[in-house]
């Protein structure tokens, strides 16, 4: 038997052999040049070619996608899917991502208990990015948009892991792809060297001149263009140094600034040639060298084409044509598909699945497994491909090594899981009707006191003519004007997350008035858990799937409520999982509770503030209605000029006369008469002659500092977008900067007015921060100016301003900015009735999951060694299990 | 075993869809390849060990200066010598120590240290430093090369979750948290794949791998003995598993477990005393039943972490992230002893602790003298001062 099974491996692997010199013999036919047009680019595409095209263009092969190219050419269809590539999302992003960038500069001086939370905060938008996502690529009619910011992500890798909780920064890189994905390289490339997210990640903010950091250079020109090899050393540091002082403004939104005092602008040599280039000088002399074209044709060719290396014809060929567009990636992606090369029989079933094409994938053409899209994200980490983290700049390892033992093991888990899952949920057509984000039964609230009907809520409930739940939670606790017309007032929500182990977490909620529990849920389930037996602990907020439950209480109920409670039921652990619930906060009315500033009472750590909401033990977290905030910050403003907070952000300290003594002040959420400011910052400057002025810039403002600038305020020199203005304390007519105030219009008047009359509180404000404590010294010398200043304004022009800025904790909005709620609902139905569905159009299950090989090959394929197996005698689930597992499903 | 046999599929746990049956893979491949018959354990200090509240330099005027809460007590240490004693909480650990079996080795670190806790943590893992990242394990190309890429059992497993960044894309490195989770399985078999598909092939190629993997360590571990429970909570029962394979005779010379929490920003005494009893005990449970089993000799115990922590303590009883920290290595071979230079304490640089040691020193020792690749990618670092670390 052993001998038998010897021989048998052995003539396998002679076949392999074989195969290989059959291989080597095509590779070696340099002179074909696979990238002339597909000579049947006008026949009609047949099944198999619709699969081909789908699952390389986006993911898996749905009913609709079949369904989409039906009856077209391959030349129809290749134009049906260039023309339907959409620059915004199919779902909008999360709210947050679309607004001004939480205050990052704020942090030095929280204390550590608001730094944790600001943290969480972020990780947690950033888990609600993941879902998002994800549930775009599951729902999309264009998934070609959204392989082509993942193949984007992946070629620009950058993880959110290295930004400092820079959740909104790789949210307005996902943007960006989507915007310029499709369009020049050049432009997009010179857009990356802007982007705030690669730069921080690559360090440009450290390379300034006279000290560069090659970070950013190197990788350019390694990773992102010409790949290694085509470049040498020394144009890495010339490289660098055309990068010198591309950065953001910490204090602007994150938005990208070129400071022109970290720029060197001396002579550098690129690729032979000498001149004071800056970093698109640099990005133009790159796409001059022949290699840049090759290198982004092979990453496009081992992602959409095939992982055999193209043959040196077809590569210089495509590599020209791309060239001589001037970098239009729309022809090359173009080019690409409508090739010999794509549509050849050798090139089918030639990618192994990357984890997000084999789960995703798996979802849209199976319809049913996107039930569980909140645990997608952390099912695709597990796989290897962790959204918003690759593991370092050079993107995930691909091909193989997403088959790695380890990761295979992780494949047929999911696999095995949607397989069993189809069984189950055949039998069980009542999911059908319910076709809810979670796929959970409908659960209802008891009354215990008082009067309301049977409490209705469903997770992720979705009614035709009724507004998507996510669009208005989205948009519930952060913006008071994007929720009128929605009236809050009679609902509960809780957000909250599970990790499962051996069956899954239960919670109760209940609604307090004092101490008496006057309204109580039923004993819910966290069906959409993360499954830790399966894919182990979850190591950050950031991948928890969370969710949203609601309640309609009406507001009589709610408007009497104390506290929610949130009872973790049934904890439960082994040695290789963990049963929790998370919490992070709840809605009560128009107020938010985050579970953070709740008290928790469970059996084991943490049971201190620090952590509650996360309940790795049974017991309970009680979050008390007046800890909450309203969700409309600014009402009812008493001070015409307030802030929330005053800090520190920088101060020297020169010997006297040997400088300029600077001071610079941020303040969070001014608001005035005229405008409302996320950031606001100025300085105070005292030069050697003893002069005190107050300076603004417009890169320290979020949004800009000044309504109007005037004509001569400073410019920086040769960038005519970075202004400042220096105001003096005692006015000369014969300073050049005297007209900097005279020209200010009568808003900004008064504001640099209210400013300057304010400075001595200010000072004194920021003195008691972490950060000004820390500069004790140096700010003293400051306090001492105080009085001096203070005599000067009586007199001064600015004392006609009655106002000071009140600052105010109170004022602020949350720390916790995230909009807390989840992505939208994913509808889907269940195996028995896509069935149905795909008979409708004369089609069976293994149209939509074999690869673009003719069928007749995949059933071969399939049955294997066991020639007895008559294919179409299988039942539908038998069918599905045998291509689910097969390692033909694991390429396409 | 046919078509429909094929088709009953075993749920998780049971799991993998095979290719041809079990025995046939086991029996073509389970000869080849060297064993090692040796192993390495590494055990993370997730989150930033205190390196300066593990290994104290007691006496240090620093020290007592800028840890006015922090500092140990001295019924709170155990001493070493004059210099150097060891925080309570890893006391088990002293009948090791007496031995000569445990050794330390001070301020261990790299250039431009990160502080981030991802991107040090993956930095330690695979052998880079801040002007260079690498991207696989620190010893996954030497142990492939070693064993083959297609070693029967694996290269390396994993006690927690996943692999993360310790990992290769060749070889054979699996996460498993418990061995019960193999020892149900069945195999089933699947058909042989005859394909010229590259693709196609390379994944069946990578299924014969895991299939056989799974294959030699189902058998194994079907007459698994029972391990007695160790102390030192979840460590402790991680390295209860380890034992388990290593007790199945499961050739895997790279064990990976984990014991989080040591990311101490706030009342740092109380929880990182927890955290040195459970360390303590764990290892020093363990390495009795390695001794009891004859297998000290084999084993490599060493412990990594992040970064260490600042010098100066913080407002909150706690401290920040830091740089350089002390790392332990135990197993029959090791010479006990402490090595190395402590940083510095008056020379401080922002208030860090500059590295005395760049921590692929002891990766290049580990390399050469405990698994033999005299010739590796560690060269470069060499420290003498570390030479006597193995008895080789």
């Amino acid at each position: 038997m052993v001998f038998k099974n010897q021989l048998h491996r052995l003539l396998l692997s002679l076949v392999v052999i074989l195969c290989a010199h059959a291989l080597n013999a095509a590779a070696n036919q340099q002179s074909l040049d696979l990238s002339v047009p597909d000579p049947q680019l006008h026949q009609t595409l047949s099944l198999d070619d619709i699969r081909h095209l789908a699952s390389r263009t986006g993911f898996g092969v749905s009913a609709q996608d079949i369904q989409r190219f039906a009856g077209l050419t391959k030349a129809e269809a290749i134009d049906n899917i260039l023309t339907s590539f959409t620059e915004e999302p199919y779902l909008p992003m999360p709210e947050w991502a679309l607004n001004v960038s939480p205050k990052h500069w704020m942090k030095p001086d929280l204390d550590q208990e608001s730094r944790r939370q600001f943290n969480q905060a972020r990780d947690r938008e950033l888990a609600q990015l993941r879902q998002w996502w994800i549930s775009n690529m599951l729902q999309t009619p264009s998934p070609q948009t959204e392989r082509m910011v993942l193949f984007w992500h992946d070629h620009f890798a950058t993880s959110y892991n290295g930004l400092h909780d820079g959740s909104i920064l790789v949210a307005r890189q996902n943007q960006l792809f989507r915007q310029q994905g499709m369009g020049s390289l050049e432009q997009l490339l010179k857009s990356m060297i802007r982007d705030p997210a690669l730069l921080l990640y690559l360090n440009n903010n450290q390379n300034k001149k006279g000290k560069p950091n090659e970070n950013l250079g190197r990788e350019l020109l390694e990773l992102f263009t010409l790949g290694e090899g085509n470049y040498q050393e020394a144009t890495v540091k010339e490289a660098a140094r055309s990068l010198t002082g591309y950065t953001f403004g910490v204090l602007a939104d994150n938005q990208f600034r070129l400071e022109p005092w970290n720029h060197d602008s001396d002579d550098k040599t690129l690729f032979g040639v000498v001149g004071k280039h800056n970093g698109d000088a640099l990005v133009e002399l790159i796409l001059q060298q022949p290699a840049a074209a090759e290198f982004i044709v092979g990453k496009f060719w081992s992602a959409f084409v095939s992982d055999q290396i193209p043959g040196e014809q077809t590569l210089q060929s495509f590599s020209k044509q791309f060239r001589d567009s001037g970098y239009n990636i729309t022809l090359l992606y173009s080019n690409l598909l409508s090739s010999t090369a794509f549509w050849h029989r050798d090139t089918r079933a030639a990618l192994i699945k990357s984890p997000v094409s084999l789960v995703v994938g798996t979802a849209r053409s199976l319809d049913f497994p996107k039930s569980d899209w909140q645990q997608m994200p952390s099912i695709v980490a597990k796989l290897g491909m962790n959204l918003f983290a690759p593991p370092n700049v050079s993107g995930w390892s691909e091909g193989e090594a997403f088959v790695a033992p380890g990761r295979l093991l992780g494949r047929y888990r999911y696999l095995n899981d949607v397989a069993n899952g189809a069984k189950k949920k055949q039998g069980n057509a009542s999911l059908a009707k319910h076709s809810t984000a979670a796929g959970s039964s409908m659960m209802a609230g008891s009354m215990q006191e008082g009067q309301m009907q049977e409490g209705q809520m469903q997770e992720g409930q979705m009614q035709e003519g009724q507004m998507q739940e996510g669009q208005m939670q989205d948009t519930g606790m952060m913006d008071a004007k994007a929720m009128s017309g929605v009236d809050l007032s009679g609902v509960v929500q809780v957000k909250l997350a599970a990790e499962n182990y051996q069956g899954v977490a239960e919670y109760q909620i209940d609604v307090l008035k004092g101490k008496k529990s006057f309204w109580q849920s039923r004993r819910l389930r966290m069906d959409v858990g993360h499954d830790t037996e399966k894919y182990g602990r979850i190591q950050s907020d950031s991948s928890l799937p969370w969710q949203t439950v609601r309640f309609d209480l009406g507001a009589e109920l709610v408007a009497s409520a104390t506290a929610i409670r949130v009872r973790f039921l049934n904890d439960h652990a082994g040695s290789d999982g963990d049963r929790n619930l998370y919490v992070s906060g709840a809605q009560i009315g128009l107020n938010w509770v985050d579970a953070a500033t709740g008290t928790q009472k469970s059996g084991c750590e943490p049971e201190n503030s620090a952590y509650s909401g996360n309940l790795y033990c049974a017991g309970y977290v009680l979050m008390p209605v007046a800890d909450g905030r309203p969700m409309q910050p600014y009402s009812d403003k008493i001070h015409d000029y307030s802030a929330s907070s005053a800090h520190l952000v920088w101060v020297n300290n020169p010997k006297p006369g040997k400088g300029t003594r600077r001071v610079h002040i941020a303040l969070a959420d001014l608001v005035t008469p005229y405008s409302s400011f996320d950031t606001f910052s100025f300085e105070l400057l005292q030069e050697r002659d003893g002069k005190f002025y107050l300076s603004l810039a417009n890169f320290n403002c979020a949004p800009d500092c000044l309504k109007e600038w005037p004509e001569c305020a400073w410019e920086a020199e040769g960038l005519a977008d970075l202004k400042s203005i220096s105001v003096a304390l005692v006015p000369d007519s014969n300073d050049g900067r005297y007209c900097h105030y005279k020209s200010l219009n009568a808003e900004d008047k008064e504001l640099v007015s209210v400013l300057w009359m304010s400075a001595g509180d200010l000072l004194g404000r920021v003195k008691n921060t972490r950060r000004g404590q820390r500069r004790e010294k140096p700010l003293s010398a400051w306090l001492k100016q105080r009085k001096q200043i203070r005599s000067h304004l009586s007199e001064s022009i600015y004392a006609s301003a009655t106002e000071r800025v009140h600052v105010d904790a109170a004022l602020a909005p949350a720390v916790t900015k995230s909009s807390d709620v989840v992505a939208p609902v994913v509808a889907h139905t269940n195996l028995a009735s896509l069935h149905a569905a795909l008979a409708q159009q004369g089609l069976v299950l293994e149209d939509l999951l074999f690869p673009g090989l003719d069928r007749a090959l995949a059933t071969e394929l399939l049955a294997g060694s066991d020639p007895a197996l008559e294919w179409e005698t299988l039942s539908v689930s038998e069918k599905l299990d045998s291509i689910l597992r097969h390692p033909l499903y694991q390429v396409h | 075993m046919n078509r429909r046999d094929w088709l009953k599929l075993i749920s998780w746990a049971g799991i993998i869809p095979i290719i041809g049956p079990a025995g046939r893979i086991s029996s073509a491949l389970a000869t080849s390849g060297p064993s090692l018959g040796k192993r390495l354990v590494l055990v993370e200090l997730a989150g930033a060990n205190d390196g300066l509240n593990t290994l104290v330099p007691f006496r240090h005027d620093q020290y007592l200066k800028l840890r006015p809460n922090l500092s140990l007590a001295q019924s709170e240490r155990i001493e070493l010598d004059a210099e150097y004693a060891l925080h309570d909480g890893l006391k088990p650990l002293m009948k090791l120590w007496q031995k000569g079996q445990l050794a330390w080795v001070h301020g261990l670190g790299y250039p431009v240290p990160n502080r981030s806790h991802f991107k040090s943590t993956a930095l330690w893992e695979t052998g880079g430093d801040g002007n260079a990242e690498r991207r696989s394990g620190w010893v996954t190309h030497d142990i492939e090369h070693k064993l083959g890429k297609h070693q029967v059992d694996p290269h390396g497993i994993s006690l927690v979750d996943d692999m993360g960044i310790f990992t290769s894309d060749s070889g054979n490195w699996l996460s498993l948290s418990n061995p019960e989770q193999l020892r149900a399985a069945k195999h089933q078999s699947s058909p042989d794949i005859n394909t010229d598909l590259p693709a196609l092939s390379r994944v069946a190629d990578q299924m014969q791998t895991l299939d056989a993997s799974l294959s030699s360590l189902g058998e194994k571990l079907q007459h698994l003995p029972d391990v007695q429970r160790l102390p030192g909570g979840n460590l402790g029962g991680q390295l209860q598993q380890v034992l388990r394979f290593i007790r199945a005779e499961v050739d895997t010379p790279v064990f990976r477990v984990r014991l989080g929490g040591f990311d101490t920003h706030a009342n740092q005494l109380g929880r990182h005393e927890r955290l040195m009893n459970q360390l303590g005990n764990a290892l020093a449970g363990f390495s009795r039943v390695l001794i009891q089993d004859g297998e000290w000799d084999n084993t490599l115990i060493m412990t990594y972490s992040e970064f260490g922590r600042r010098v100066v303590e913080n407002r909150s009883g706690g401290t920040d992230h830091g740089t350089a920290a002390p790392h332990l290595l135990m197993g029959g071979t090791v010479q006990g002893g402490l090595y190395g230079k402590h940083p510095d304490l008056d020379a401080l640089i922002d208030g860090d602790m500059q590295y005395t040691t760049d921590y692929r020193a002891l990766y290049r020792q580990v390399l050469a003298n405990w698994f033999g690749v005299g010739n590796n990618e560690f060269n470069a670092y060499r420290n003498d001062a570390l030479n006597s670390l193995l008895r080789v």
